[in-house]
């Protein structure tokens, strides 16, 4: 199974290329979801079909590079898309009142705890698996 | 502010946002510490502030054109996931780790804010707590939660995931091990911290972030469905 395999093609191209499919496969996604009263679940009917289809051109022709490079320089902007909600989001967060220290402490203890306990998990696992398979250091990985 | 076209306020309000945008990404690449989100979040409200623009007027012109760019995020968000290369990772205990950070990323911070006897708006939001926007918006669409409310909770605890991570991370010397925790946990902010610790903690973290968000997508809202039926 190739992952990626690389092509020439400018980037204005490569930019109009994958905009043309996530655009799509996002409309198409939105019309069958319409047909099938399922209209709100569009966007995430949209996002496994996309990753169905790319892993199906994977396993026959292999990713091509351009599709990959401009979904990166794309997705760097991508906060835009979002950028009138978290305003909202913003404003909401004066707006709590009595809610606000229950609401920190919420994401406090949900956000820090999993990250240290994933850490630690991940350190172990993934280390005991370079121990048995011999194959690769820390360092190589840096 | 108000206009009587809705195409103008339309335009006026993709061009508002536009600025804040393109003013944040340049400020951020003169200023590395400067988070983007947060000074494009500030900007279009000072924009607001300053043209006398009711938020609401503003979010009701917009949402129409945003509605569809989040769409398209959210389906560009396969990309990256579809082009990882697995060589060499130990699947099983991936797999095991990304199962269970998906179940922790939504139950605990819900379990949690029942705890404290929040409402049951701000519960069911927390449910998409430990995705990445685009998705997360979309999850809480479908979950009927708050999407502003949604939203806060994803941005809060990305910045303080981002932020604090690397002092929790004593004593794990494993890149890959803080890369994965970030994107698992504190999503696009949290990936953005890894990239800082080399490009193997950047690679795992957008590897997590994007599995995680699949996978969160799939089950929250038909667990939330269920438990609401």
């Amino acid at each position: 199974m190739k992952s990626t395999h690389s092509s020439k093609m400018p980037l204005w191209m490569a930019l109009l290329l994958t905009l043309t499919i996530v655009i799509t496969v996002r409309e198409s996604a939105v019309f069958v979801c319409q047909l099938a009263g399922i209209e709100k679940a569009a966007n995430i009917v949209g996002l496994l079909t996309m990753f169905f289809i790319l892993m199906i051109w994977r396993f026959i022709k292999g990713i091509p590079g351009w599709l990959t490079q401009a979904s990166n320089t794309l997705l760097v902007d991508s906060g835009f898309a979002f950028l009138p909600v978290s305003a909202g989001a913003g404003l909401l967060l004066f707006a709590l009142g009595d809610e606000l220290w229950g609401f920190m402490l919420t994401i406090l203890i949900s956000t820090l705890i999993p990250i240290w306990g994933f850490a630690v998990l991940s350190n172990r696992w993934l280390n005991r698996n370079n121990d048995m398979n011999g194959n690769t250091t820390i360092n190589e990985q840096k | 502010m108000s206009f009587d076209n809705v195409f103008v306020a339309t335009f006026a309000a993709i061009l508002l946002t536009l600025a804040a945008h393109v003013i944040a990404r340049i400020l951020a690449r003169k200023l590395s510490w400067l988070p983007m989100v947060i000074t494009a979040l500030v900007l279009v409200v000072i924009f607001l502030f300053i043209f006398q623009w009711d938020y609401n007027n503003y979010y009701a012109v917009a949402k129409p054109v945003f509605d569809h760019l989040l769409g398209y995020v959210t389906v560009l968000l396969a990309i990256p996931l579809a082009a990882m290369n697995f060589k060499g990772l130990p699947i099983k205990k991936l797999v095991l780790i990304v199962a269970m950070a998906s179940l922790i990323g939504a139950l605990l911070p819900m379990s949690l804010a029942y705890l404290f006897s929040l409402s049951h708006d701000t519960i069911l939001a927390f449910a998409s707590r430990s995705v990445t926007t685009p998705i997360g918006l979309s999850i809480a669409d479908l979950i009927k939660a708050p999407l502003a409310m949604a939203n806060l909770i994803i941005i809060v605890s990305g910045l303080i995931g981002g932020t604090l991570a690397r002092f929790l991370f004593i004593g794990i010397e494993d890149d890959r091990a803080k890369g994965l925790a970030l994107g698992l946990v504190a999503h696009a902010f949290g990936t953005v911290e890894a990239w800082q610790i080399s490009h193997t903690a950047g690679r795992y973290a957008a590897f997590g972030l994007a599995v995680n968000g699949l996978v969160t997508a799939v089950w929250v809202p038909i667990f939330i469905t269920a438990l609401s039926a």
